[in-house]
């Protein structure tokens, strides 16, 4: 966790002030289920889609609709992913799913039940040398761009963190052409976008520091780390998802700036450090609002709500 | 001779408390985790050496490298002829991927050419005219023209190689379906043999489709691989290992591996049927890395059981020719 101390450093200010988190109600998933959650606020509903064989022993990546009050099944489709994977976001009757080391999004059927998981389209991701390019920068062990989260951006199009990098990337929703590339923090979980009462474009983050330094270390060779963090790099992906004692920062970020202008530290935290849908804003006695939002847990999805502050 | 064999170091990391071990020796059925007759991997350092051993390895001579070169080699003992393959960007920042034929005598660059590889990937492996290179994260090896210097990097087919799926792994999850793989060598029958990192086994493919023929348990986290055959036509590997690797269940990336502050470098002699260890030594202030390594030799020696082994390795010198006599393991 060294390299991330000053980070920790500035979040722990940050949440001198902050409003404690909420923990509303938990919808249930499938027994052994691994793998992430999509939420349309808009029609409220919910789908899980499974990562697929190595890391699901429990078979193929499915995708499934789940009742948003009971987690009952409505639908699944299986799905041609392999290995394990970011959040995906759902956008417009799609699912769109990162596969970072195939370098692409899967435009993915949800609207439609009877079509339910047909990959409509495949998009490119940018590889790291697309982006990076010369000696300035470290090493990096793969060629591609880890994606843990992505959501929409201010103007529609696809915002992808690329948490190696530590970017917002806005990509073309069509094509995969980057548009905007924005410095942000490095690690973090999942992303959801939403614009303030205000017209603010923010985006809510989460960051399991274990688990972001272990990608970090994983991703840089780095054999200067503490030794509570795992180092096996074809377990790290899947880390994220323990069922341990962790903490979890929860961070919003200005979408403009990447900078983070509230957190507030859940520990021990009933979510995991990744997928987030934000479901709903209300006012509340800061100047963002009072969010609320999904996150995913050993128990289920998970309704929580935070008002963070201003000016933290 | 005083022998620690293994060595077992509490870690504290539970999720990966199987990946943090290293071997015992394994039935040759290779059962996998909540298989009958399973064994976990158990942390494995090398025998510690002694002064008596310490003299039966020994450094020979250096070659330079390219300027900034990082990658591996390879080397064919029948011409004597040398080759680097440096790894691609973003692992390597200081240009493409790239093979150059180099002057065994004085390090010399003969002949070099570009290669389309990305990020990182373990040893190639010369046989009959072509560099077989592994890309483990595409789950293909490229069979490249090397013999041949005119056309040095001409890229002549790709062969798939299995995934973890196809290993049939039980319960054990991994994020990739990609086996990650450094080492690279032949077997007796010009087949390919690799070692899978992440489960600690030596993999047999066929040379030219890539069809998975044999699997054996063997050590995690070993660095480059080189195949041999013994004094009584036995199937030898020699293969190395980062004992802070061994500790980390981390395998062998590139900058870990390539570090000038990496001091301790084991050696293993592995039985290339059964994947056990059949000598091993522990070098302090190692000269080598953990990564890459091409026997050029071995040669019989009165009283020995293994001979001695001439090798070739990478280390913050460059080149370097290293030699062992092994001893058989004992405790």
């Amino acid at each position: 966790m060294l390299r991330l101390a000053p980070v920790i450093a500035l979040l722990a200010g940050a949440s001198a002030g902050a409003q404690e988190l909420q923990h509303l109600r938990t919808v249930p998933v499938p027994e052994k289920f691994a793998g992430h959650f999509a939420y349309d606020a808009g029609s409220r509903r919910l789908w899980l889609i499974s990562y697929g064989p190595p890391a699901n022993q429990q078979g193929p990546s499915k995708l499934m609709e789940l009742d948003p009050v009971s987690g009952r099944i409505l639908a699944e489709a299986e799905l041609p992913l392999l290995g394990g994977f970011g959040s995906p976001v759902a956008v417009d009757g799609y699912l769109y799913q990162p596969v970072s080391y195939e370098s692409k999004i899967y435009k993915i059927a949800l609207g439609d039940r009877q079509h339910l998981g047909r990959i409509e389209s495949v998009i490119p991701i940018p590889m790291v040398s697309e982006l990076i390019s010369g000696d300035r920068h470290e090493p990096l062990k793969f060629p591609w761009l880890e994606v843990n989260g992505i959501t929409t951006a201010a103007d529609g199009n696809l915002l992808i963190h690329a948490s190696d990098l530590g970017e917002l990337i806005t990509l073309d929703r069509s094509t995969g052409r980057v548009l905007k590339r924005t410095p942000t923090m490095k690690g973090l979980g999942g992303i959801a976008s939403i614009k303030t009462a205000g017209g603010r474009f923010v985006v809510l983050a989460n960051l399991d520091p274990d688990d972001a330094a272990a990608r970090d270390k994983a991703r840089r060779f780095d054999v200067r780390a503490p030794e509570v963090v795992p180092w096996k790099r074809s377990k790290v992906t899947l880390f994220a998802h323990r069922p341990d004692e962790k903490v979890v920062m929860w961070i919003l970020l200005d979408g403009a700036s990447g900078e983070p202008v509230a957190s507030i530290e859940d520990h021990p935290s009933p979510a995991f450090g990744s997928g987030v849908v934000v479901s709903g804003l209300s006012p509340g006695d800061g100047s963002y609002g009072r969010l609320t939002f999904l996150a995913m847990g050993p128990a289920g999805i998970l309704t929580m709500a935070w008002d963070p502050p201003s000016g933290s | 001779m005083r022998s620690y064999k293994y060595w077992t170091i509490a870690i504290g990391m539970s999720v990966l408390s199987v990946g943090a071990q290293a071997q015992q020796k394994a039935p040759a059925d290779n059962p996998r985790p909540g298989q009958p007759g399973h064994s976990s991997h158990m942390e494995w350092q090398g025998a510690y050496p002694t002064p008596e051993s310490l003299r039966k390895f020994k450094f020979k001579r250096s070659l330079p490298m390219p300027e900034g070169f990082i990658g591996n080699l390879a080397y064919d003992s029948a011409s004597g002829r040398l080759w680097l393959v440096s790894l691609g960007p973003p692992t390597n920042s200081k240009g493409p991927s790239t093979v150059y034929e180099i002057d065994p005598n004085d390090g010399k660059i003969l002949a070099q050419a570009t290669l389309p590889f990305k990020g990182d990937f373990g040893e190639p492996v010369f046989y009959d005219g072509y560099l077989y290179q592994g890309i483990f994260h595409e789950s293909k090896i490229y069979k490249i023209v090397a013999g041949d210097r005119a056309n040095l990097g001409k890229i002549e087919k790709t062969i798939p190689v299995p995934t973890l799926i196809d290993l049939k792994l039980g319960d054990e999850a991994h994020s990739y379906p990609f086996i990650e793989f450094g080492g690279l060598t032949l077997t007796p029958d010009k087949n390919l043999m690799f070692h899978a990192d992440d489960v600690g086994e030596l993999i047999t493919v066929d040379r030219e489709t890539g069809k998975l023929l044999a699997r054996v348990r063997s050590l995690k986290a070993l660095g480059g691989i080189s195949a041999t055959t013994g004094p009584n036509g036995e199937f030898l590997v020699l293969g190395n290992s980062d004992p802070r690797g061994g500790y980390c269940a981390l395998s062998f990336p590139p900058a870990l591996s390539r570090s000038p502050e990496q001091k301790d470098i084991s050696w293993a002699l592995l039985d290339g049927k059964t994947g056990d260890v059949v000598a091993s030594i522990r070098t302090q202030n190692s000269r080598a890395y953990a990564s890459t390594v091409k026997i050029i030799k071995r040669e019989d020696v009165p009283g020995s059981p293994f001979g001695k082994l001439t090798f070739l390795a990478t280390g913050e010198d460059g080149i370097i020719e290293l030699e062992w006599t092994p001893v058989r393991e004992g405790y």
